[in-house]
């Protein structure tokens, strides 16, 4: 879309936004590259350095964990976990919500009543029991914690999607478009889902951190990532539990998952900013 | 004599109880202009979206030998392309995220696919010409313009595709009085060129007579008066149509 | 005695992020009780910008200069009890849009009797025959019916009448009718401008007129100021400015007005071109790129606003009057 050069280019002003930008591909980076410099592994255990504190003398940058599992390479490894669960649950919350809803909203009448009412019904589900249900059916993983986020996010995105659509298809340039002779599929992808793009994607940037840590709460019921593998959300609640011997244990992952949630939210804003075109 | 381009028989809108045109019946010939007036509320905008078949409506509408209202929906698309409209509110009716380009293109692309994007980019500007703008406001977007010039990109996106007849409702009434003679000049003369029929819908009479060949006066819905222009202006028949040409401020 | 209102120097100017716009520049004028003046521009022209930056109500954004007087008390920086205390008894403003000026939710005499509490905390059954009056005073039909409708109910001439008995309520001394009658049909609208110009008959009221429609104004204005880019251009008795325009823009205004007496010509008299935009800058006239009877020097050197018995007249090629 050539209006996106003109957005792009409000969003390079934006210095916050930027550093933000900056600081999350860091971290993207980081946490891909990072873990294939160092020597040491996630899972492996170093019974000489069990819980030691960050140093530059030894091998473990980071220090270790209370197993003698090196910190700087499991908080990457759970930083990618983490990213990941964000990114493709958010993905899916996308692709699903914004078809389903811009179609209910286009549509209107009876057809918006019927998607409308399934989505209170699948809402209606407690989430923990979904998740157990999909777990027991399909075996627990990180896959199925991508489902079973992404099933229950979309709903949300799709409710957001319908309201902005409703108001959208009431501005006469719809009318005009109808009118012009062009069919509704065309009408939804080319004038409806381009001005409903800008809250989305801010209200999808910003449902990144949220997801994030709804793993880390299933992962503490035992529902999420388990061990070995870890994400950021793991690790915060396994440092909790050391916070007064090991601070580090906490204050490594934690730190980071700070850092990102951050970042992610002025990255958010930004992009909100950038996106409005009568601001300009 | 041939048939009329647009053939309007008892033509009825409900909105739920309400009736916002209640059996208009007229006829529209090729390179005619019809005049459209009354206040608002009276059913002119609803009337226009009937023809344009953007609302639901009850009786006769056959435009250039076919039946408007038993068509298939992707039957009367194909057609849209001989009729087109222009709306009110000139900014409302562009999509803020297309540029002039992609806006006054998009008949093109709807209705001459065949058409690579060099062509379609030459005829976009051709247009743009046509309507008193440079070519190179095509990378623009519509919150960079005037209500003017606004409109004059609506009226190249409705005239691009060459429609035999164009609904223009109210397209003068939200801009200046300097820009609204450049707009209705331009009409007339798209008009001249293409032998296009209009259907012209103001409730301003003073510039509806300098542009209808022919004025209809709607009220409540219903049709009360027609009548070849200067001869309605001046022996206006009906009590309604007397009233609202009194109620016109005067220059001293 | 003072005059109801009087403006000297008055500019605004918009400042956002690094940009400014000047929207008002230098405007002076005065309107004496009991006068109408009417100010004509085109949309962008800075004529509505004027009066709300004038009564403090222009955004925070907006930076003012100059003075503005009403019965001789400066309003520009005065505290914000001053301009509470004019704006509701002295001024009245009255809008175009009739449908958003008024709370969906309250019913109209709800929020006539509001109005009282606010000013003068009159008692509720005296206040509701106040606006009982009131409406019947502006010629909204089956008022006691009108007090329990709501907004929705009213068509757009009786809800801008009951805009207007809003804005008389406070009894005001000068009253701001911002295309009081651009929404409304071409009846109604003759309805509204009569009663507009009763009430200035009936309580000395002064009247500012703000309008894009020169055949509005020239029934009801006293005097016309003509306004463009910001700037007045122009200003004259009603008639004589409507007879013989002596600014090639108030000429080329008045040539464009569709007319039922025109002849209908193969192309109707257009003003070619379009106005600056607020933020264009603009080293001479600001007309000078549609001016007919432009020259170089109206390019390079911006006309002086010059008052002489007729009014006053910003142009170095005027129109003979």
């Amino acid at each position: 879309m050539e209006s996106y050069s003109a957005a792009w280019r409000r969003f390079r002003e934006n210095r916050a936004a930027v550093l933000a930008c900056l600081i999350v591909a860091a971290v993207v980076l980081l946490a891909l590259v990072g873990p294939l410099v160092n020597p040491n592994h996630g899972d492996a255990l170093d019974w000489q350095a069990v819980a030691v504190a960050p140093t530059r003398l030894h091998a473990h940058w980071f220090g270790t964990d209370r197993l003698g599992r090196d910190l700087f390479v499991r908080t990457l490894e759970g930083t990618q976990v983490s990213l990941l669960v964000g990114l493709i649950a958010t993905l899916m919350s996308l692709v699903f919500g914004i078809s389903y809803g811009a179609v209910a909203g286009f549509a209107g009448g009876r057809t918006d009543n019927v998607m409308m009412r399934i989505i209170e019904i699948v809402s209606g589900l407690p989430l923990v029991f979904f998740v157990i249900v999909v777990g027991v059916l399909f075996g627990r993983g990180p896959v199925l914690l991508f489902v079973s986020i992404g099933a229950v996010s979309w709903l949300t995105t799709a409710r957001i999607v319908r309201g902005q659509t409703l108001s959208i298809v009431r501005q006469p340039y719809i009318e005009a478009a109808i009118a012009a002779g062009a069919p509704p599929s065309r009408i939804i992808y080319r004038h409806v889902i381009p001005n409903l793009l800008g809250p989305v994607v801010v209200y999808a940037t910003l449902s990144i951190p949220q997801i994030m840590l709804f793993e880390s709460f299933l992962s503490f019921l035992g529902l999420g990532i388990q061990e070995p593998n870890a994400s950021l959300g793991t690790l915060v609640s396994q440092g909790v539990g050391d916070m007064e011997a090991a601070s580090w244990i906490l204050l490594v992952p934690g730190s980071l998952l700070a850092l990102l949630l951050v970042a992610l939210n002025i990255f958010g804003d930004g992009l909100r900013d950038a996106l409005d075109v009568k601001e300009a | 004599m041939s048939a009329p381009l647009l053939d309007v028989e008892g033509l009825s809108v409900h909105f739920g109880l309400f009736q916002a045109v209640k059996g208009a019946s007229f006829a529209l010939d090729r390179g005619e202009t019809l005049g459209l007036v009354g206040e608002s509320g009276a059913g002119k905008s609803t009337l226009a979206r009937a023809i344009m078949r953007l609302v639901q409506a009850q009786g006769r509408l056959r435009f250039d030998g076919q039946d408007l209202l038993a068509l298939a929906p992707a039957r009367l698309r194909a057609l849209r392309r001989d009729f087109q409209m222009v709306f009110q509110s000139p900014l409302g009716s562009l999509n803020p995220r297309l540029s002039v380009r992609a806006a006054v293109s998009e008949p093109l692309e709807l209705f001459e696919p065949d058409l690579d994007r060099q062509a379609r980019a030459r005829k976009v500007a051709e247009m743009l010409e046509r309507v008193g703008l440079q070519a190179g406001v095509a990378a623009r977007y519509p919150h960079e313009f005037s209500g003017g010039q606004c409109q004059r990109i609506a009226i190249a996106r409705a005239m691009i595709a060459r429609p035999k007849l164009l609904v223009c409702d109210e397209p003068v009434s939200s801009l200046d009085v300097s820009i609204q003679g450049q707009i209705v000049n331009l009409l007339k003369e798209l008009q001249e060129d293409t032998h296009m029929a209009m259907l012209f819908i103001s409730h301003n009479l003073a510039v509806v007579r300098q542009i209808s060949h022919r004025i209809l006066v709607m009220q409540q819905g219903e049709i009360v008066e027609s009548g070849e222009c200067h001869r309605l202006l001046s022996s206006p028949q009906h009590p309604y149509t007397q009233r609202l040409l009194l109620a016109v401020p005067q220059m001293p | 005695m003072h005059p109801a209102l009087r403006i000297d120097n008055f500019s605004v100017r918009f400042e956002r992020g690094d940009s400014s716009t000047m929207a008002v520049r230098e405007v002076s004028l005065q309107v004496e009780a009991g006068e109408c003046v009417a100010l004509v521009g085109e949309s962008g022209s800075g004529k509505t910008q004027l009066f709300m930056a004038a009564f403090g109500l222009a955004s925070s954004q907006a930076r003012v200069e100059g003075s503005v007087r009403y019965f001789g008390e400066e309003l520009l920086h005065a505290p914000q009890a001053v301009l509470n205390r004019v704006r509701g008894a002295g001024i009245a403003m009255v809008f175009q849009d009739p449908m958003n000026a008024l709370t969906p939710h309250l019913s109209i005499g709800a929020q006539l009797i509001e109005v009282l509490a606010v000013h003068g905390g009159a008692p509720r059954e005296a206040a509701r025959s106040a606006a009982l009056a009131m409406l019947e005073r502006v010629g909204v039909d089956e008022p006691a019916r009108r007090m329990r409708q709501y907004p929705h109910e009213l068509s757009g001439g009786q809800r801008q009448r009951v805009l207007i008995a809003m804005g008389l309520l406070g009894a005001p001394k000068l009253l701001v009718a911002d295309e009081p009658t651009t929404a409304l049909d071409v009846h109604v609208q003759a309805q509204v401008l009569e009663l507009l110009q009763r009430l200035r008959q009936e309580t000395k009221l002064a009247l500012i007129f703000i309008s894009h429609d020169l055949a509005v104004v020239a029934g009801v204005a006293d005097r016309i100021m003509v306004m463009y880019a910001g700037r007045i251009v122009e200003s004259a008795a009603s008639g004589a400015l409507l007879r013989s325009p002596r600014h090639p823009y108030s000429a080329a205004l008045i040539r464009c007005m569709p007319s039922m007496r025109s002849p209908v010509a193969a192309r109707m008299a257009t003003l070619p071109g379009y106005p600056p935009r607020a933020g264009d800058l603009i080293a001479g006239c600001a007309f000078a790129p549609r001016c007919p009877k432009a020259q170089a020097r109206c390019v390079s050197e911006r006309p002086p606003l010059i008052a002489d018995a007729r009014g006053s007249i910003a142009c170095h090629f005027p129109e003979a009057p």
